[in-house]
């Protein structure tokens, strides 16, 4: 298309709308009101979606450690719950955090039993992993399980270990010397380990274990590193059912509103396509394109579109804002459950949509309105 | 320049407005199509617009068959034909110049060639004084010439008019008469279809006359029903 066509459209459709102003204000009207409901309804569902993720981001699952578990070993544990996948977050909560947080959660005046629980507290130090998603907290609960199981596995063997090293030592010991006092066995034990993996007695380190494990079984030493994993399955369960509700609510609500909303503006832009029927067929006759014909329509049409759906962005932005403020004002605990959604992000995500809606249904409205005018 | 074989038109209702039309019409002609009311006059001419279709037969444009003729095409058909009708049919909110101006816009002119071509035409059709007017301001005949002046801006071989004179005076119809001659004698083939009994009499030029869609009388030289 030539530069001064495009030029030419754009004043055509510029001077139609001003030309016929009572159709194209209610046009833009019909439109407002459309953008309208879908941005309310836009804002409501953005909202329980952000007030979701709050509680989200609340949720975690405990992992809890035996007070026998090293520090090494914790600190071993926290990298591999790290490293599990939808973990966005380890946090660590020591024996003392966990003593704070009971008593700022009960708020007790019983000063005197927190006196006494710390001097001798019998918290144990978690973690809590935090999730990226609720519907991922099966998979977040499972990883940890594993982690949970292998370290066990761990500690039964480690001590299976020493009970082999106490006995061979035993064993050399009493073949070659009499007793000896305790540290010189420690300091054998250290050589027994560095240089030979048999024992005298000729049975390896791995057979003995063999042997020991299905002697005892790895139930005796079940709970001794983590002895708890816990999580809200349901809370996470009905978080992840609100939300995939949501999302299906707003995704019908936008179809919806933009179906509606097309069928008010090609009725509404039928109207002044109608009242031009005149001069579309004199550029028949003269012998304008299809293309031609219907330019200054769609930018009409866009125009309608646009204007139509920036207007309610901007009123309805800045009395968001004003309607979120005046309900922190009145119902002052709000703000401690949750917080609503800022503006700006409720926004940045609202404006594009209503104002492609707004010239896209502008754009089609005009299409379909001229079309059949076309045919001369 | 336009040849018609054996062109019959069946509208969807049934009506047949042309039966067995063949008609051949050269560069340069003056042609009248005479015929009372309903006898197919006005479809003759638009189906050389491709504004309908023939049921039967074959139509062609500087040896082109336009049933050949895509949708998408059919604009640069007419911009072969200059048409004006009966009811003027000028945009009562643009000026005289911006009636004209506006054919030639639609056709993506650019606005150097606009600016030297409206006035000239203007002059032409002699309404220079009235070129700011609105249609509402000019009497009937001045809002014809207009009518011609857009029909003739982007210089067509051919001018198609269906009862150029029929809401006009028997004195600005001539006026619009002559004019139609003007552009004849200057090249453009003109067809014209009309009732002005008078006119078709006194100009002496071609005359195609119609009765119920058939051809009943192709003279060369003749008046409008020269020997009943
Ligand atoms: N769009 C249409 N649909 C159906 N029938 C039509 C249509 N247009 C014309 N006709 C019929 O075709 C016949 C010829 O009509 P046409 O308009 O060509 O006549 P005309 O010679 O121009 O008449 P007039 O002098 O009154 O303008 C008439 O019988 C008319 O009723
Ligand atoms: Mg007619």
């Amino acid at each position: 298309m030539k530069f001064r066509t495009l030029k030419y459209h754009i004043r055509q459709g510029v001077s139609g709308i001003l030309k016929n102003r009572l159709m194209s204000l209610a046009a833009i009207i019909t439109v407002m009101a459309c953008i309208f409901i879908l941005i309310i309804s836009l804002c409501i569902v953005e909202n329980i979606s952000y007030v979701i993720n709050q509680f989200e981001s609340k949720i975690g699952v405990n992992v809890y450690i035996k007070d026998s578990v090293p520090d090494r070993d914790v600190s071993m544990l926290e990298q591999k719950f790290k490293e599990i996948s939808h973990v966005s977050e380890v946090r660590y909560i020591s024996k003392e955090m966990a003593l704070e947080e009971g008593k700022g959660s009960l708020a007790s005046s019983d000063s005197k039993l927190w006196e006494g629980l710390e001097k001798d507290n019998p918290l144990p130090r978690s973690f809590v992993l935090m999730i990226d998603s609720s519907e991922n907290q099966r998979d977040v609960i499972a990883a940890a399980e594993v982690i949970q199981k292998s370290y066990e596995e761990e500690i039964v063997s480690k001590s299976v270990e020493e009970n082999f090293k106490t006995e061979n030592v035993g064993k050399s010991e009493n073949a070659d010397r009499t007793e000896t006092s305790e540290n010189t066995s420690e300091e054998t034990e250290n050589s027994s380990i560095s240089d030979s993996s048999k024992d005298a007695s000729g049975i390896s380190l791995e057979e003995y274990k063999k042997a020991e494990m299905s002697v005892i079984g790895a139930e005796d030493y079940k709970y001794k590193g983590i002895y708890k994993i816990q999580a809200s399955q349901s809370l996470a369960d009905s978080l992840s059912t609100i939300k995939n509700t949501i999302r299906i609510i707003s995704i019908i609500l936008i179809l919806v509103m933009g179906i509606i909303a097309t069928g008010i503006i090609i009725n509404t832009i039928k109207l002044t396509v109608l009242l031009r029927k005149n001069e579309i067929s004199i550029m028949k006759y003269v012998g304008a394109t299809d293309r031609f014909i219907r330019g200054p329509f769609i930018v009409e049409g866009l125009l309608i579109g646009i204007i139509g759906s920036v207007i309610p962005c901007i009123i309805s932005w800045i009395s968001y804002d004003e309607i979120i403020g005046a309900m922190y004002n009145e119902f002052s605990l709000l703000k401690r459950l949750f917080e609503f959604s800022p503006s700006v992000e409720v926004f940045s995500f609202i404006v594009p949509i209503a104002v492609i809606l707004g010239g896209g249904l502008g754009v089609i409205g005009s299409i379909t309105s001229v079309r059949k005018h076309l045919d001369v | 320049m336009i040849n018609l074989h054996n062109v019959t038109k069946i509208y969807e209702n049934g009506s047949q407005a042309l039966k067995n039309v063949s008609v051949d019409i050269e560069k340069g002609e003056f042609v009248f199509i005479v015929g009372s009311s309903g006898s197919g006059k006005s479809t003759f001419l638009k189906m050389l617009l491709k504004e309908v279709d023939p049921t039967s037969g074959k139509i062609l444009i500087d040896g082109e068959d336009i049933a050949d003729i895509t949708r998408k095409e059919i604009p640069f058909l007419r911009r072969k034909m200059g048409v004006v009708f009966q009811d003027f049919r000028l945009l009562p909110s643009k000026t005289v110049y911006e009636n004209i101006a506006f054919a030639m816009q639609v056709v993506e002119a650019t606005p150097r060639e606009i600016r030297r071509n409206v006035p000239a035409v203007i002059s032409m059709v002699g309404l220079s004084r009235k070129a700011r007017a609105y249609p509402n301001q000019l009497s009937g005949g001045e809002q014809q010439r207009v009518a011609l002046a857009r029909a003739i801006i982007n210089k067509p071989p051919i001018l198609l008019a269906d009862e150029p004179t029929g809401n006009l005076d028997p004195d600005t119809a001539w006026e619009i008469i002559n004019l139609l001659k003007d552009i004849n004698t200057r090249g453009t083939t003109v067809i014209v279809a009309t009732h002005a009994k008078e006119i078709v009499d006194a100009m002496q030029k071609r005359v195609i006359s119609l009765k119920k869609g058939v051809v009943l009388r192709d003279v060369k030289e003749g008046g409008y029903s020269d020997e009943i």
